[in-house]
């Protein structure tokens, strides 16, 4: 068995699998707390990839700001999206949260064909300003995966605290237990709403930032990445932030292995194969929610 | 009653002499066009508004139905109308596993996410099964549709050929809301522990129903690509999905003139902004939004009760003095 | 002995000595992971009987209601309907074999009128296929005259005929009640379990209410009340079994249970009036 080549679809398990873990996290977090799914979060990603791209390239600014900025900007857009698409829904009696499905949907298709329009359908690479790799043992870890995991390691810790530390956190968790509790001991639901669509925004464009030198970026990028998101949160339990690590972390791996040893063509389906396993036996996910 | 027969009459006149008023074949292939789209939201709509759950897969039977026909009409030298039939069957039993499986333990948020991803799933192993499905290019030559030594060549019968179908889906679905099983699934959306209570097998009706949905989206699939000739992966593409939301949504749910409606309209807007791609589905997503926001309940239900103020006003009775 | 006797002479004077017993509880345990609902509960209800089941909130007779009819699956113990064990079966199989229950929250079809209401409920009894739907055949035909005229039947006797044609969601919480108990009656039930059908009711509807459930006793259907209201409760049934925290504490005519010093005390902590 060759090691190395193990040793090296290990570390791209590992790559894939923090983006699965911040997209996920996200994606679960507007479940918890506003109960809905928000069919838009891979076109977060691909705006987060396309932003900083355009930020380099066209505005020319170096790699930090334009990250700073680019992860600013798409937290706006998640602002944005819940005034319009989430909020008015969500407070209009009867079926919100499956209006807002269907609202989710609509923006996602807006962006993409919107990402086309501007960026043309070509895709993109990423100029990083890391070049140099390390090499363990045969295996090959470029700059910018380092940098993908300590980006993602930043990124939920920082989810943690601000979950369980902050009052905004309390606030969201709290209101993800029982919205109507929440309301009723005062809790400005909300604000609640909003904080979450920026966090999740935020881990969304970071997935999509650290993503491009991993894979090509193009407008319709984000769709591939929500096909699997949804098998994460599924899998891990939807509301379940704990559970979107593990089983980020766990569904890169497999897919990285399964590409690997089986069939590179099929990986996404034999992770949902996992998906819909998991659905039929336990469909509340592994891990039962917080 | 009688209003409605003179209703329906008006309404089938125009759809028959249509084609005769447009002469020009594109725009023949259009009004093909809005019945094959007509009977492809038709079906999800059984599954959508008449049982009241979701499928955001079903794109997936156009596909799957399309290909049946297709398979069989070139390896067997079938005349397509039996490719019709094999669709049918073949995405009947397909739905109906697919139905089985899902509709026993999920609903709403989960169902259609699973759905979303089944269809997802199943475009992936179309576009790289290009041994069955030739690929990205896909699969041409396709016989057209024959009868009694006839050929549906052109624009001018095929429309009439859809039309002929599109009809009979109406008629099927109408009889179907009507009849005992109809009446069954109706119970079951309104709600399921008393359909239980009053001994309506849920996971049986599910079942029966998504088969049926998913055999005539298979029926509209075939349809489409015996008039085109070439069937490829595309046609399993999420892009058709949002047809069947836009024609549900914009037209109606849970109606037989809504979907119809939103297929005629989706099709007439596709065409208005051809003159750009992105642009257009661009326009077309932002129609669906704000329909979503502004009109859930789509364009015919409006419609009907904008309708129905109206012949309350004609009919009010008059203060006398009163113009009429 | 109770309200029964009018059944029992006439079951003698037909020449059946003993009275079947249509439902047997035995011994049902109900555990939701660490709670405990139903504890070794023993119910035998009659044919032709009205069968009464009160208790404090949270005693479990809905639960109960619920494992009888198979919405949970019991933990232990067996339900036997006229001699055959029903325990844990599905809800639709259980409606087939004849025994049909009604909610404590009302629950209708709500977007449909109430003549559909009833029709919808006629499903177990409909005759015909789809093919017969499709081609409008005569059989057909005949059967949808039949369902009408039998919903027209059923609302008559509910005192619902005028509102035929009204959406379900748009009537009051009584009328509501009515056509809930309309669908019941509509699939043509052996054994009828009403939960709390008087909870809400004024006095004058609740009055109503016990005579609408004699009459369906009088057409031979058994019936188990779980109730709240003691009024209704004392009139209607010849037999009472209360429950509370999950097991039965004691069973007997309405006379015996109003007197009952632990039915007293669970109830009020004290003397209370029952009558």
């Amino acid at each position: 068995m060759e090691w190395t080549i193990f040793g090296q679809q290990l570390w791209f398990g590992l790559e894939r699998g923090a983006v699965y873990v911040l997209f996920a996290m996200g994606l679960t977090l507007c479940f918890g707390v506003m109960g809905i799914v928000n069919f838009a979060h891979g076109e977060l990603v691909m705006l987060g990839a396309m932003g900083v791209y355009s930020l380099m390239t066209f505005a020319g600014l170096p790699f930090f700001p334009a990250v700073v900025l680019c992860i600013l900007g798409v937290a706006v857009v998640g602002i944005i999206l819940n005034r319009i698409a989430i909020q008015p829904l969500l407070l209009k009696e009867g079926q919100g949260a499956w209006s807002v499905l269907l609202s989710t949907l609509a923006i996602s298709w807006i962006l993409i064909h919107g990402g086309y329009a501007i960026w043309g359908p070509n895709t993109q690479i990423l100029d990083f300003p890391f070049k140099q790799g390390l090499n363990l043992g045969g295996v090959s870890i470029k700059a910018t995966g380092i940098a993908l995991l300590v980006a993602a390691v930043i990124a939920v810790t920082a989810l943690y605290f601000f979950l369980f530390k902050t009052k905004i956190g309390k606030i969201m968790r709290a209101t993800s237990q029982n919205s109507i509790g929440a309301k009723l001991v005062g809790i400005n639901v909300n604000m609640a709403y909003y904080y979450t669509m920026v966090v999740a925004a935020a881990l969304a464009a970071i997935a999509g930032i650290f993503l491009m030198p991993v894979v090509v970026a193009y407008a319709g990028m984000g769709q591939g990445i929500l096909v699997m998101g949804f098998a994460v949160v599924i899998v891990g339990g939807m509301g379940n932030v704990t559970g979107c690590v593990y089983v980020g972390l766990l569904m890169g791996l497999l897919e990285a292995l399964f590409g690997q040893y089986v069939s590179p063509l099929y990986r996404s389906v034999f992770i949902y194969g996992i998906m819909i396993l998991v659905l039929l036996i336990k469909p509340e996910g592994l891990f039962a929610r917080r | 009653m009688k209003s409605n027969i003179l209703k329906y009459g008006i309404i089938l006149a125009i759809a028959i002499i249509a084609p005769l008023v447009l002469t020009s074949d594109y725009h023949r292939y259009l009004l093909f066009l809005c019945c094959v789209f007509a009977i492809l939201a038709l079906s999800a709509d059984i599954i959508f508004g008449g049982m009241g759950q979701n499928t955001f897969g079903h794109q997936a039977f156009f596909g799957i139905g399309a290909y049946a026909s297709a398979k069989l009409a070139l390896s067997l030298g079938m005349t397509p109308l039996l490719g019709f039939v094999a669709a049918f069957v073949v995405c009947s039993v397909v739905g109906a596993f697919i139905g089985y499986v899902c509709l026993r333990r999920l609903r709403g948020m989960y169902l259609a996410i699973t759905t979303f991803g089944l269809g997802a799933i199943l475009f992936l192993i179309a576009r790289n099964w290009y041994q069955f499905t030739g690929g990205l290019t896909g699969i041409a030559g396709l016989p057209v549709p024959r009868l009694f030594g006839f050929e549906f060549h052109s624009e001018f019968s095929q429309y009439y050929l859809a039309l002929a179908l599109l009809l009979l889906t109406i008629y099927l679905i109408r009889r179907l809301w009507r009849s005992r099983v109809g009446r069954a699934v109706i119970s079951l959306r309104e709600d399921e522990p008393v359909a239980m209570s009053i001994g309506i097998s849920p996971t049986f009706y599910y079942t029966l129903m998504f088969a049926l949905g998913c055999g005539i989206a298979g029926v509209s699939g075939a349809l489409y690509v015996h008039s085109l000739t070439v069937v490829n992966p595309m046609l399993f593409h999420f892009q058709y999905m949002l047809i069947i939301l836009i024609a549900m949504f914009v037209g109606g749910m849970g109606t037989l003139a809504g979907p119809v409606l939103g297929a005629i309209v989706y099709v007439w807007v596709s065409e208005w902004l051809r003159f750009s791609e992105a642009l257009r589905f661009m326009i077309l997503g932002i129609i669906l939004l704000i329909f979503i926001i502004f009109m859930p309940r789509g364009i015919y239900p409006s419609l009907v009760s904008l309708w129905g103020r109206l012949a309350n006003w004609i009919r009010r009775p008059r203060l006398r003095g009163e113009l009429p | 002995m109770g309200s029964t006797c009018k059944l029992d002479k006439k079951a003698a004077a037909k020449g059946r000595t003993a009275i079947a017993t249509t439902l047997e509880i035995k011994g049902i345990t109900k555990d939701f992971g660490g709670l405990r609902a139903l504890s070794k509960v023993d119910l035998e209800v009659q044919e032709g009987q009205i069968f009464g089941l009160i208790g404090p909130n949270g005693s479990g007779k809905t639960t109960l209601l619920n494992v009888i009819t198979g919405y949970f699956p019991p933990t232990a113990g067996l339900v036997v309907y006229k001699g055959t064990n029903i325990s844990g079966l599905s809800p639709y199989l259980i409606a087939k074999r004849g025994i049909v229950r009604t909610f404590q929250i009302t629950s209708i079809f709500p977007n449909l009128t109430v003549e559909e209401n009833v029709i919808a409920g006629s499903y177990l009894k409909t005759k015909g296929s789809f093919w017969g739907a499709f081609f409008q055949t005569r059989v057909y035909r005949k059967e949808e005259k039949r369902l009408r005229q039998k919903a027209t039947e059923i609302l008559a006797l509910l005192r619902m005929e005028e509102k035929r044609n009204v959406i379900a969601k748009a009537l009051g919480l009584g009328e509501q009640r009515r056509i809930e108990i309309a669908i019941a009656l509509a699939t043509e039930p052996k054994l009828l379990l009403l939960d709390e059908p008087a909870a809400g009711l004024n006095p004058t509807e609740a009055l109503e209410l016990v005579h609408v459930i004699e009459t369906i006793r009088d057409r031979g259907i058994t019936l188990v009340v779980v109730e709240h209201n003691m009024k209704v409760i004392m009139q209607l049934c010849s037999r009472i079994a209360v429950l509370d925290y999950g097991s039965k504490i004691t069973e007997g005519t309405p006379g015996e249970v109003a007197n009952n010093e632990n039915v007293i005390r669970v109830y009020l902590g004290g003397k209370k009036e029952i009558a």
